[in-house]
């Protein structure tokens, strides 16, 4: 063996002069052309972030103050405020309340319409599509329907309760109780196509010969769903409850359609949004916001992990 | 452990025809492998018998019973797949337990069998590992052993053996064959590799475009071979096919151009006269059974060597007769030039007559 079968080749064709300029790199270029919309970012999400950051340390009324810059500095009393105030601890739970059974109905119908739709029938393709007109609908609107549905004297739903199969009417969006189970409602109509969908293209890719092989090794339905199906959906449909868990927590525009944030249905962002334009107490707003993001942050991390658990489960 | 019988087996997917009216036997505790092209039917035959496919005509029977009715799991086979299908999440020792899990046994059992089974197939060292954490070969394994570690009725094996490697292949073979020794059951073996069923087979059966064409002892098949397509498609060098006619006065093999006469031995002459066509003959030579020299002899062709292959045990070379190619294994001590001239002798008493209408053979 010569090493000169492997001397690299040194000579490369001149670069035409032409057009080029030589201070313009590739890299100054890119930069350039990425520059306005970094600029943009910069200003509507990164500058609003830390600016509001910076006046949850502050007791800065958006009515009252003249301007910001003479905003007072308070340190953590807004955040010592909010975490030791009774009422906001309420709000935590009724976001809870809300939350917690709309993902898991969400979830256990998104699934379960998946595992049906997971074979060949006639019609699947438009059934499909038809189940998921919900989750294109604009939540506005789709609150404003459901309001009127809703409505205790008028709507249709008391309509077939009382006229049609005569129990006594419900008063779904004044009542505690029942508001929160219209929000429930609502919010589980419109999003439980997303977790089908998310379902159904897990399930089509499990391969279809581990199916067969669990067949002629004798394995019973429930133990082909436990040991096949299940594993290599999970990391999917997890995914999916985390984009249904994230935006259920900061759902706003349901509940201010449905009830304007009635009772029962005063969810975390009403409360904040209450705070900061019906109280415009500026400082204290910023810093619920800011307790939020951390509850959510550290939500979405656990599940994030749970995720890269049974990703590594794989290798 | 059963016999297999296939009795008239169709199946269409749509248009195509995969299998075609197939009738096949495999006694209990015998080793059969089906062998053919891609696209023979050989993977769809064996999804019949296995029940992952039904038949749109003929019977599947175990032991004389029919079993279209019954169910993959109640047929109570083993199936190996080709891309193995193990069950990703699942340790090696998991997968191997998986049909036993299925069955209800206790947790000292199932490990016993696991560990009885993989000690088996030399993998017990792997147990703990994952699918992805395996070589080709470990996994290949394991889908074995999650065959084994029940005692079905019969093996099915899809072409386990076509995503190793070659050197790991040669040595599958063998163990495969150990194997079936051991276990002392049925074997139902797909593949598209000759060698494959001429090393391991009990009986082969040749099938192609889902028409079985021949069904018979590894020795049969290749000494024998029922017509053309069989007799092409075993062995490792392809057979050579030389266009001829008979001439009955002489009792002489003229080729078609008129380029040499040889004498015909009397098994050939026989078989030519059974022709409806004697004019139209082919005649089938082994490479092995063209003997190539340097020297004119008697009675032997004029050739040209035209590509020599050296390949390290023995060499091949095309030597061209007339317009003819003729392939040529020789020892690897005899080397020759590209363009050299040789003499080349056929083994007429090793030869094969075909009618090139009906490709069947006539020896």
């Amino acid at each position: 063996m010569t090493t000169q079968s492997i001397t690299p080749e040194t000579t490369r064709p001149a670069a035409k002069p032409g057009l080029r300029l030589r201070w313009l790199s590739d890299r100054l270029l890119a930069g350039t052309f990425l520059a306005p919309t970094l600029l943009l970012l910069l200003f509507i999400t990164i500058f609003p972030l830390i600016w509001s950051l910076y006046l949850s340390f502050t007791s800065y009324n958006v009515n009252s103050d003249p301007s910001w810059l003479e905003a007072k500095w308070v340190g953590v009393d807004n955040y010592v405020y909010m975490l030791t105030t009774p009422r906001v601890w309420e709000r935590f739970i009724e976001s809870a309340t809300f939350v917690v059974p709309t993902v898991t109905l969400e979830f256990l119908l998104g699934f379960g319409i998946a595992l049906l739709f997971n074979r060949e029938f006639k019609g699947r393709g438009l059934i499909t599509t038809v189940i998921l007109i919900p989750m294109m609908v604009a939540p506005l609107v789709a609150g404003l329907f459901w309001r009127f549905m809703f409505q205790a004297d008028i709507g249709i739903v008391n309509y077939l309760i009382h006229d049609v199969l005569g129990f006594q009417p419900v008063f779904w969006l004044t009542d505690r109780t029942s508001a929160m189970i219209s929000l429930i409602i609502v919010d589980t109509w419109q999003w439980t196509p997303f977790i089908f969908l998310i379902s159904l293209a897990g399930l089509t890719a499990v391969p279809k010969y581990l199916y067969e092989a669990a067949d002629v090794d004798r394995a019973s339905t429930w133990f082909k769903f436990r040991h096949i199906t299940l594993p290599l959906v999970w990391p999917l449909l997890l995914i999916g409850i985390i984009f249904r868990l994230m935006d259920a927590y900061k759902l706003f525009e349901l509940a201010w359609v449905l009830t304007s944030g009635g009772p029962g249905t005063r969810v975390l962002p009403v409360h904040l949004y209450k705070i900061a334009f019906g109280d415009f107490a500026t400082g204290r707003a910023s810093a619920l916001g800011y307790i939020m993001l951390v509850v959510i942050i550290a939500l979405a991390n656990l599940l994030v992990r749970a995720i890269n658990r049974s990703r590594a489960a794989e290798v | 452990m059963s016999s297999i019988t296939l009795q008239n087996l169709t199946k269409r997917f749509g248009a195509t025809v995969a299998v075609n009216d197939l009738s096949l036997h495999i006694d209990d505790r015998e080793f059969v492998v089906v062998v053919g092209p891609t696209g023979a039917g050989k993977t769809t035959t064996l999804r019949c018998v296995a029940g992952l496919e039904k038949p749109d005509d003929g019977m599947v029977l175990f032991d004389g019973q029919d079993v279209r009715s019954v169910s993959p799991a109640e047929r109570d086979v083993a199936f190996v797949f080709q891309n193995y299908a193990l069950y990703p999440r699942k340790t090696a020792f998991e997968n191997i337990a998986f049909p036993l899990q299925a069955r209800n046994l206790s947790a000292a059992e199932i490990k016993a069998e696991v560990e009885r089974t993989a000690r088996m197939l030399r993998i017990h060292h792997l147990l703990d590992r994952r699918p992805a954490q395996l070589s080709g070969g470990e996994q290949q394994r394991v889908a074995l052993g999650r065959a084994m570690v029940r005692r079905p009725r019969a093996f099915l094996m899809d072409e386990p053996l076509t995503n190793l490697d070659f050197q790991l292949r040669a040595q599958m073979r063998s163990e495969l064959k150990r194997i079936q020794r051991e276990l002392d059951n049925t074997f139902f073996y797909v593949t598209n590799d000759q060698v494959e069923a001429l090393s391991m087979g009990d009986r082969i059966a040749v099938l192609n475009a889902g028409t079985l064409h021949q069904v018979g002892t590894p020795q049969e098949i290749y000494e024998h071979p029922a017509d053309l397509f069989v007799a092409a498609f075993i062995g490792s060098i392809r057979m050579n096919f030389l266009r001829c006619a008979f001439i009955a006065d002489t009792g002489a093999l003229v080729s078609a151009d008129g380029g040499w006469s040889l004498p015909a031995p009397p098994r050939l002459r026989e078989g030519a006269q059974k022709s409806k066509d004697p004019g139209q003959l082919i005649l089938g030579v082994r490479p092995e059974d063209v003997l190539l020299s340097t020297e004119a002899g008697n009675g032997a062709l004029e050739g040209q060597v035209y590509v020599a292959e050296p390949l390290g045990n023995h060499n091949v070379y095309n030597v061209r007769i007339g317009p003819a190619l003729v392939r040529v294994k020789t020892p690897a001590t005899f080397m020759l030039d590209a363009e050299a001239r040789v003499s080349v002798q056929f083994n007429m008493a090793r030869a094969h007559l075909f009618d090139s209408a009906t490709e069947q053979a006539l020896t």
